[in-house]
């Protein structure tokens, strides 16, 4: 089992009196932090075009994140897959692969913002098309032989993207098992190494998409990559939601208001799988995972949130690696 | 006047090599650290390299970009993060997707297509919201697919400084015209240093051979050129370049006896 640590937005929110800057900076910081504190990985996340800065430009970062540390994953879990042109994400994604020795991993999603299709020149309709077109020309892509791809969205004559990555096969792809679940586990399991879980999904959502990921792959081996919401505190649970609070409330209803919902009221949401209270309860709640999917679970928590001071999540970070050593025994 | 290494091509050099040519870079005194991607051959990832680079030297980091094959939103938004993530250390050099490149990403390159790439990233790039109504490109599109969004928009963050350095590559057709009226350097080639005069005061850059002679970048510098890229593929080459350029090219009254390696 794994521990990771995200997704990281680098969300600047309105009178926070600090820059993208210093954001950028501590986010840095935090990668090393993450290494330092025994953990296994570091994800970042996608929006463009947003009033308070959410990471525009993901591989860039990741880059940057994979020259400070020498260990840990860096990957995208939430990168808009149908904005981009697939020979130039796969030149870049190799690229990383390179130059981090193999520590880079591409996690794509749909896109769902008006504003952000818009200024792409891209329409939702086309979103789950050019998802899957995309994956599968970054497969034969990173297969390091020729190949040519004619499809409804790209078109793509007979190439070699050389040099080949280091990584067999290529970087390894992670999608979210997002929308129906007879759609998204599948999408994963057919075009991916892994699958993304989102955080708001409950138990019972879970277990239906890791079962439907399951049975389209044929196995239960396939790397499962469920993001949950969370903090920890020596005094426990109360004490761990009030560092995150505040934080977790300006996060969770700007997602709100992007998807046209009411704000969320019930904060914090007792459907969400969160990850709450002290590096022991913490533990028990990760090996939860362990216990229903087995050792193939690489879980990831959110513990920074817009706005928290970098102190804050440096303690977060050292806790949740306590939490992930317990865990791990 | 400033001298950098580079631009190291992403093509020939492992990544390791890339790593000790940037260290070489830093105790030889060169300003800056250039690569360039070749997307043509299937080495990408610019920008990707330059913001690796930057969080390993103290250095400005430059990268040569292919323009032409993707969108120039994409490009903007990546030069602004390294920007932001290096603390205000990018530079970016833009030249048009080779043939191979257009053929590889299905782009059709043209100068006017370039025009307005390099007038979209600037008007990216200075934070400001806005549209762009062009043959090429529309920004924001508000296709009739698309839900009502505003009719501006602005890339978010911004660069960290308040002007990113961004050269065109002069072989690119109308690229005087383009830099002049977007405020933007020139980055000439060697064989071209003879044209390194009467830009009409744009910044211009050199690309320069490893080997090239301290007083023949003198004699250009009088003519304009403030930057000199030095063409240098190992450490030792790196070294000696710095040896024989930075000391002369950065004090030039200085005397021989203090120069003399």
């Amino acid at each position: 089992m794994k521990f990771g640590v995200g997704d990281f937005s680098g969300q600047l929110p309105a009178g926070s009196g600090h820059s993208h800057r210093e954001i950028y900076f501590d986010l840095l910081d935090q990668a090393r932090l993450i290494e330092g504190a025994g953990l296994d990985s570091m994800w970042v996340s996608e929006h463009h075009f947003a009033p308070d800065g959410y990471m525009p430009s993901v591989l860039i970062l990741a880059a940057a994140a994979l020259a400070r540390t020498e260990r840990i994953t860096i990957g995208t879990d939430r990168l808009s897959a149908s904005l981009h042109h697939p020979i130039r994400l796969a030149e870049d994604a190799i690229a990383l692969d390179l130059m981090s020795g193999g520590r880079f991993v591409l996690g794509l999603s749909l896109t769902y913002r008006q504003e952000e299709l818009t200024g792409f020149h891209m329409v939702l309709a086309d979103e789950v098309d050019r998802l899957e077109e995309l994956a599968k020309v970054l497969r034969r892509a990173f297969a390091g032989k020729p190949f040519s791809h004619r499809g409804k969205h790209f078109d793509i004559p007979r190439v070699t993207i050389t040099p080949p990555p280091l990584t067999p096969g290529g970087p390894r792809l992670m999608i979210a098992g997002d929308g129906p679940v007879t759609e998204g586990p599948g999408r994963a399991a057919r075009l991916a190494d892994a699958m993304m879980v989102d955080p708001v999904l409950p138990w019972a959502d879970l277990e239906r998409l890791v079962e439907a990921y399951d049975r389209t792959r044929g196995d239960s081996q396939g790397e499962i990559a469920p993001f949950v919401y969370g903090g920890l505190h020596p005094d426990g649970r109360e004490a761990a939601w009030r560092e995150v609070a505040d934080g977790f409330r300006y996060m969770r209803h700007n997602y709100d208001r992007w998807m046209g919902k009411p704000p969320t009221a019930e904060l914090p949401p007792a459907s969400y799988r969160l990850l709450l209270g002290t590096p022991a309860d913490v533990a028990q709640q990760a090996l939860a995972y362990r216990a229903r999917f087995g050792d193939r679970v690489h879980l990831v928590l959110r513990l920074n949130y817009p706005g928290m001071p970098a102190a804050a999540v440096a303690r977060q970070i050292s806790l949740w690696g306590e939490a992930a050593a317990l865990a791990r025994g | 006047v400033r001298i950098a290494l580079g631009p190291l091509p992403l093509a020939d050099l492992a990544p390791a090599e890339l790593r000790r040519l940037a260290l070489a870079a830093v105790s030889a005194g060169y300003d800056a650290v250039w690569v360039r991607e070749s997307r043509g051959a299937g080495f990408g990832g610019g920008l990707a390299a330059a913001s690796f680079i930057a969080q390993l030297v103290p250095l400005r980091a430059g990268a040569l970009v292919e323009a032409g094959l993707y969108h120039p939103l994409h490009l903007a938004e990546d030069i602004a993060v390294a920007d932001v993530a290096s603390g205000g250390r990018i530079e970016v050099a833009l030249t048009h997707g080779s043939l191979a490149a257009a053929r590889r990403y299905g782009a059709r390159p043209s100068g006017s297509r370039f025009a307005e790439e390099v007038a979209i990233v600037s008007e990216a790039l200075s934070g400001a919201h806005f549209s762009h109504q062009g043959r090429h490109f529309r920004v924001p599109a508000n296709l009739e697919a698309n839900g009502p969004t505003p009719t501006r928009l602005a890339i978010n963050p911004g660069p960290a400084q308040a002007r990113v350095p961004l050269w065109l590559a002069a072989r690119v057709p109308r690229a005087s015209t383009l830099a002049r009226r977007h405020h933007h350097g020139l980055l000439l080639d060697w064989e071209d240093r003879r044209r390194a005069v009467d830009r009409g005061r744009v910044p211009l850059a050199l690309a320069c051979p490893a080997g090239v002679d301290a007083a023949d970048l003198l004699a250009i510098a009088v003519g304009g050129v403030r930057y000199f890229l030095v063409d240098a593929r190992t450490s030792d080459e790196a070294t000696a370049a710095a040896r024989r350029l930075v000391a002369p090219l950065r004090m030039p009254d200085l005397p021989d006896w203090v120069l003399a390696d």
